[in-house]
């Protein structure tokens, strides 16, 4: 747990005094949002530039994903032509065909349908089981709190894709089972974020305040605890949106997840394994799925860097001598003209 | 408190997780939908009553589950982890053949990835914000957010087919080569000891793309730590202590910027061996490698409850032995972890 609080984190109460963990009261400067915005921009814009090509990827993946089936002139599942199969990129075609004649880019296009909500949906589930036990475990306290933890230990102590695809085999192959094998295995990773959120929460003056004016416990779980531990919580689950989609098509490319005739990215790849010469069968999906990953990883850094200034990538100058004479002495001419 | 204690602690546990590990793998494959036992006994041996009821008296399965526990935990005691459907052979035999591929191409995975990855985490400080960062960070980032399954794809349709300079996905070997004798089940290994040298060359051409393909994820991150801590060592007050006294940059490198800069690297290579088996199950399916990983897979595919019972559980218990020695390792470099327990 943390004990002390940092200066600027919104689990700050507003108040510039907090009261930590062990009872001593420690003063921190209160940094306003605003500040912390200047000292971004000045220093090299390189996270919010990130940041607007996450949401641009995003928000044009969550266009395509509504609108599609009005504007691909072709069904992803139902248009079948098996004289043009596998025929390469055309102008008709621009992602070329699949082994039944199915156009890829429809296929493609109609992916998002499937994999933006099942990362949301997985997502959710696994933030909204792990914070509610994380956050009773960190509340409660004693033997619910050690048993909570020895638990999600032992969860994250298998790798998670060994275990979903245990989950997913016992369930049988569907988005739905894929949702509920990925949540399994990731729940206990909020857990933890919470509970140490709770348990550093508990002892701010503002709770000691709702316990003296007579507050019962459960309304101060619920309005003075739960609300503040979010927002990690919030930041946490963006990077992991994508993590979820390289999870989610891994396990639909093993053949644990969507069933074939169903445009999912992990699918189409794997249906493209075994027609490795037909090249656009899987780049394009590939893409897709690298697409959005790296977009969730851009928002969710840039959240990371905005929330928590301990993580807040370095832009601090300095290094700059030692490293000239490394290169200098190292690399020779070569190295001082790369520079 | 000192090293032996917080070793020992450590380890120590590590049992508790081991265990609670194999609970939760038992009570899922006893879920597994499906009649086990059909499978197991074959067509014929399926519905023969008195084979049925054999079995069932070895495994308990007419027992409740924490009777069969019990008995698998016993089995488990004398190396049998039961009987495979898929390969209708000992499940510990089984792993026993499997392994050492997976771990050879883990390990070739982390040569390959180490090295690249700490090399172009170093270069990226040095030129901090010029040109060779930017591509540095550019790989890193990709690397990040690629699925190693796709990659792999593409690795095949450039290197195999386009350019025809690396084997195809068939595995360790090629055709007309025989596995090299026996030491340590790692054909490279094996082969460069027995003095076979076109063996070696031939398992080394198929190991090569898979371990950079398993490696990918693993180089762009420790690029990214690399880069990382030798930014913050090469702002350190102790450097330019150094410097105006006159050290070497040799010297400089060698005992006052690497073995600071490197120490956060231990930590990722700790969380790369679980990483590097979950990357495993892609990717062996890829390259057809005969190794835990696919097995992991066929298994599960076929519903084969003692074969992914006995996979989960090696994978598990290796990614739990692991982060205990990289904790130890972590904690004997930096001795403000052990002191602040």
């Amino acid at each position: 747990m943390t004990d002390i609080q940092r200066p600027g984190d919104a689990s700050d109460p507003g108040s510039p005094v907090a009261v930590t963990g062990r009872g001593e009261t420690m003063s921190t400067a209160p940094v306003t949002p605003t500040l912390a915005l200047k000292a971004d921009r000045l220093e090299g814009g390189g996270g919010r530039l990130a940041f607007n090509i996450g949401v641009t990827i995003v928000v044009i993946w969550v266009l395509v994903a509504l609108t599609v089936p009005w504007w691909t002139p072709f069904d992803p599942v139902t248009d079948q032509d098996l004289q043009g199969r596998l025929a390469p990129p055309s102008g008709e075609h621009w992602f070329g065909t699949d082994n039944l004649g199915r156009d890829v880019f429809a296929r493609v296009m109609h992916g998002a349908r499937l994999s933006l909500p099942i990362a949301l949906v997985t997502v959710a589930v696994s933030v909204a089981i792990g914070c509610l036990i994380g956050a009773v475990a960190g509340f409660l306290g004693g033997l619910v709190d050690e048993v909570v933890m020895r638990i999600s230990d032992i969860v994250l102590s298998f790798p998670a894709i060994v275990l979903a695809l245990a989950i997913a085999a016992a369930l049988g192959p569907s988005t739905t089972n894929v949702v509920i094998a990925i949540a399994a295995v990731t729940w206990p990773e909020y857990t933890r974020l919470m509970r140490g959120q709770v348990l550093s929460i508990r002892n701010n003056l503002h709770v000691l305040a709702a316990q003296s004016i007579g507050c019962s416990r459960a309304r101060i779980f619920r309005v003075h605890v739960l609300p503040f531990g979010l927002q990690p919580i919030l930041v946490k689950a963006t990077v992991d949106l994508g993590m979820v989609i390289l999870l989610a098509a891994g396990l639909s490319f093993i053949g644990v997840g969507a069933v074939p005739p169903t445009p999912e990215w992990g699918a189409m790849v794997s249906e493209a394994q075994s027609r490795i010469d037909s090249w656009w069968l899987g780049l394009f999906p590939g893409i897709a799925i690298l697409s959005m990953v790296l977009a969730f990883n851009f928002i969710g850094d840039a959240m990371r860097d905005r929330f928590d200034p301990q993580m807040r990538t370095q832009r601090t100058r300095g290094g700059g001598a030692t490293s000239r004479m490394l290169r200098r002495t190292l690399l020779g001419k070569a190295g001082e003209r790369a520079a | 408190m000192g090293l032996v204690r917080f070793a020992t602690r450590r380890l120590l546990l590590a049992i508790p997780t081991l265990f609670g590990l194999l609970v939760i793998a038992f009570v899922l494959a006893n879920y597994l939908p499906g009649d086990p036992l059909a499978r197991i006994l074959g067509d014929v041996g399926g519905s023969d009553p008195v084979a049925r009821a054999t079995y069932e008296r070895e495994w308990g399965l007419d027992q409740p589950i924490h009777e069969r526990f019990w008995i698998y935990l016993q089995h488990l005691v004398t190396g049998d982890l039961g009987q495979s459907t898929l390969t209708r052979r000992g499940v510990a035999d089984d792993l026993v053949e499997f392994f050492p591929a997976t771990i050879e191409l883990a390990l070739a995975a982390i040569v390959v990835a180490g090295t690249a990855g700490i090399i172009l985490g170093s270069v990226a400080a040095f030129y901090h914000n010029k040109w060779p960062d930017l591509v540095v960070r550019t790989i890193a980032l990709v690397a990040s957010g690629v699925p190693v399954f796709w990659l792999g794809i593409i690795g095949l349709q450039v290197f195999y087919l386009r350019f025809q300079i690396l084997p195809g996905p068939e595995g360790r070997l090629g055709r007309g080569f025989d596995p090299p004798t026996h030491i340590t089940g790692l054909y490279t290994f094996d082969a460069l000891v027995t003095g076979d040298f076109a063996t070696m060359w031939n398992a080394m051409s198929h190991l090569l793309l898979p371990a950079c393909v398993l490696g990918s994820f693993f180089l762009g991150l420790l690029a990214r730590m690399t880069r990382a801590s030798m930014l913050e060592v090469l702002r350190a007050p102790h450097l330019v202590t150094a410097r105006s006294k006159g050290v070497s940059a040799r010297t400089l490198l060698q005992f006052h910027i690497l073995p600071n800069a490197l120490i956060p690297t231990v930590t990722v290579l700790g969380l790369a061996i679980g990483g590097l088996l979950a990357g495993a199950v892609l990717t062996e399916t890829v390259f057809s490698w005969p190794g835990i990983g696919r097995y992991a897979v066929d298994a599960a595919k076929a519903l084969d409850y003692q074969a992914i019972l006995g996979v989960t559980v090696l994978i598990g218990a290796v990614y739990v032995v692991t982060n205990a020695v990289v904790d130890i390792i972590y904690a004997a470099l930096d001795p403000r972890i052990r002191l602040g327990e």
